[in-house]
């Protein structure tokens, strides 16, 4: 699945093999050290610095920092409750952190959130849109909602139907799950972001279904935009340029699908081991230091 | 691109949604623009105080001319029916029975204490429902009076100098009650517009996630406010000319005030009715608790402390406070006297300002509960 990504034309390999994947994941940890040229050209996307959200005396996330580069896939991992959706939800402005800093495109988004989101696309868990409405009728509205008119609107809501394969008359609340995704990416991307987040955006779609997805997201990324995606499909993180380990609020892990398989020792021998191994030492350490304490 | 073509652009996009929104979904459009006019038939035609052709029992236990002729108004009224009854025993039985709405009695002596000019007659009303009692109670005083003063003026021998009480209810001359309970129906009806069908407005977003689509565009709390406002202004407003129509021609209250300040008037309640449902929409972000709401906060008390059927000089003066910080009490009280009494400007101006308050504060704090992941 992963040769998607660099041979777009080959038919798709069909079993998931380990080893393929684990291959794959090296050559991209390599492959990522080769590209920093466009990141240092344009600077990381997104910084994050310190990043702290409390909810009460709860603290979701705790002192949090990671770079993303131009068109990097980052995908944010951790069990439910990891903090991962709280992290998303203040990297895209839908949630203002308690203290750090966090810059999106260029855009402090303490200051200036507004201007950050002429520049994000966000595709929500429920591919949230308009169920009485048709997929055309939904796409002009967002469109509108984004600032865009006249002939722009025109030609960007014909481009994304055409690169979604979607049918403009069709009633949208009656699409299947896969086709609602579509439909949402579309939308998401009609103002050309420089940014996409999407969070868990195969969660309930067919394999065929993701396999597309994953198609379109490599060939995004390709074009120069960045993703941050959260799964908690394993494998998936295996197609991500780096990825992110979130539990109790913490950053546990951070770097190259290859680097984070090394940190979580021998037995990880796949991306799910690895995830489980690194999740538990956490756990582990943390119960060690509170009956040290 | 600046900031102000993006507000209008958003504006626009927002809008049309809402409107294709609207027009999608029957059931809203039913409840926005069938129900009032149940509602103004219903009431217009069903919840009506007045008393018309109720039978009233006469028994006469002196049959001289001048007692029949003392009764006789009753017979001309067209709000009662006499119903003559042999004797007290059987009138009693009758009004018992529910088949009378009261008794005249004139005793055996009505003659000879006429002559000593301390002539009296008897009437007994069902008590049951005190608004028909009063009401009978008046038209058999009016009939009686009417008569005796005919006998008098014949005899030439009123001692009162032809002096005689003259009794006038001002405003709604004929006691209608359809007069007071139409203008209080376009109350109503704004009321039910604007809160009921705007409560599931946000809420729906939240349910269904779309506000969380919406607040990652430049999309700004106060644009969603004012395009979803903006459909059912249009339905309100044909709500309101329905109202107006049917009280004027259907129903023939009078109009007395400007009906230009009527429909400004109108508009500004409408507006705060609106608010109140986006507010309580966005407050509890649950469709059903909304609907809930907004039957429970706006139409129960509009309909019930607003003084639409209950005069709020008579209720406990905790009720009157309450009804004091309703919208609907200050447009309730600013209807009646535009339709019944006239345009008085001081009136108008004051309920006006609190209505306005109102729409200002309601449009604040609706933003403020979209704000709070927004900005």
């Amino acid at each position: 699945m992963l040769l998607l990504r660099e041979h777009e034309n080959e038919p798709a390999q069909a079993a998931d093999d380990a080893n393929t994947n684990k291959e794959d994941g090296d050559r991209y940890g390599t492959a990522e050290t080769a590209s920093p040229s466009a990141g240092e050209r344009d600077g990381p996307v997104i910084v994050v610095r310190d990043l702290v959200r409390k909810f009460g005396d709860f603290t979701a996330v705790a002192s949090t920092s990671f770079d993303v580069q131009r068109g990097e896939i980052f995908g944010l991992l951790g069990p439910n409750g990891a903090g991962k959706t709280t992290t998303f939800r203040m990297l895209c402005g839908l949630l203002p952190a308690t203290s750090g800093h966090l810059e999106v495109a260029g855009v402090d988004l303490r200051t200036a959130r507004a201007k950050a989101r002429a520049r994000i696309g966000y595709v929500s868990q429920k591919f949230a849109l308009y169920g009485n409405l048709s997929v055309r009728e939904n796409l002009e509205f967002f469109a509108g909602a984004y600032g865009l008119r006249g002939e722009r609107k025109r030609e960007r809501v014909k481009a994304v139907i055409a690169q979604f394969d979607l049918d403009a008359s069709a009633q949208s609340g009656i699409l299947p799950v896969g086709y609602k995704q579509r439909l949402a990416m579309a939308a998401g991307l009609l103002h050309e972001p420089d940014i996409l987040f999407l969070d868990e955006p195969t969660s309930g779609i067919d394999p065929l279904a993701r396999r597309a997805f994953w198609r379109t997201i490599t060939s995004l990324a390709q074009g120069g935009v960045t993703i941050i995606i959260t799964t908690h499909f394993m494998e998936e993180a295996e197609y991500c340029d780096r990825i992110a380990i979130q539990d109790a609020g913490e950053l546990l892990a951070l770097g190259t699908p290859a680097e984070v398989r090394e940190q979580a020792g021998d037995d990880a021998s796949d991306m799910n081991e690895a995830f489980i191994a690194i999740v538990e030492q956490n756990r582990a350490r943390q119960t060690n230091e509170k009956v040290a304490a | 691109m600046s900031s102000a073509s993006g507000f209008h652009r958003r504006l626009i996009a927002l809008t049309r949604k809402e409107v294709r929104q609207l027009l999608r979904d029957k059931s809203n459009l039913f409840v926005g623009l069938l129900l009032p006019l149940a509602l103004i038939l219903l009431f217009g035609y069903g919840l009506s105080f007045d008393v018309k052709d109720a039978p009233v029992a006469i028994v006469l236990e002196d049959r001289s001319p001048a007692a029949q002729e003392a009764v006789a108004g009753i017979g001309g009224s067209p709000y009662l029916v006499p119903v003559a009854a042999a004797s007290m025993d059987e009138a009693v039985r009758l009004i018992r029975a529910h088949k009378v709405e009261g008794i005249v009695r004139v005793p055996v002596d009505f003659s000879q204490r006429r002559a000593a000019g301390d002539a009296r007659i008897q009437l007994i009303v069902n008590g049951a429902d005190s608004t028909t009692a009063s009401a009978i109670e008046g038209y058999v005083n009016g009939g009686i009076q009417t008569a005796s003063r005919h006998i008098m003026d014949r005899s030439g021998s009123g001692s009162g100098g032809g002096i005689t009480l003259v009794q006038r209810t001002w405003f709604n001359e004929a006691g209608v009650s359809t007069w007071y309970l139409v203008p209080g129906l376009l109350v109503l009806v704004m009321t039910l517009i604007g809160a009921f069908l705007t409560s599931l407005l946000i809420a729906r977003e939240w349910e269904r996630g779309t506000l969380e689509s919406l607040f990652v565009t430049p999309v700004r709390p106060l644009e969603l406010v004012l395009s979803k406002l903006a459909p059912y202004v249009v339905i309100g407003a044909i709500d309101m000319g329905v109202c107006l129509i049917s009280a004027r021609f259907l129903f023939e209250v009078p109009i007395r005030g400007s009906l230009l300040v009527i429909i400004v008037a109108s508009l500004l309640y409408l507006i705060v009715a609106l608010l109140l449902g986006l507010f309580i929409s966005g407050t509890t972000r649950n469709q059903f608790a909304a609907s809930q709401m907004a039957l429970l906060a706006s139409f129960m008390p509009a309909m019930m402390l607003s003084g639409f059927v209950f005069d709020l000089r008579n209720v406990p003066l905790v009720i009157q406070i309450v009804s004091q910080l309703l919208p609907a009490t200050h447009f309730m009280e600013l209807v009646k006297s535009l339709f019944l009494a006239g345009t008085i400007w001081p009136m108008v101006l004051k309920n006006c300002a609190i209505l306005a308050a109102y729409g200002v504060l309601l449009a604040f704090v609706t933003g403020r509960t979209l704000r709070k992941r927004l900005d």
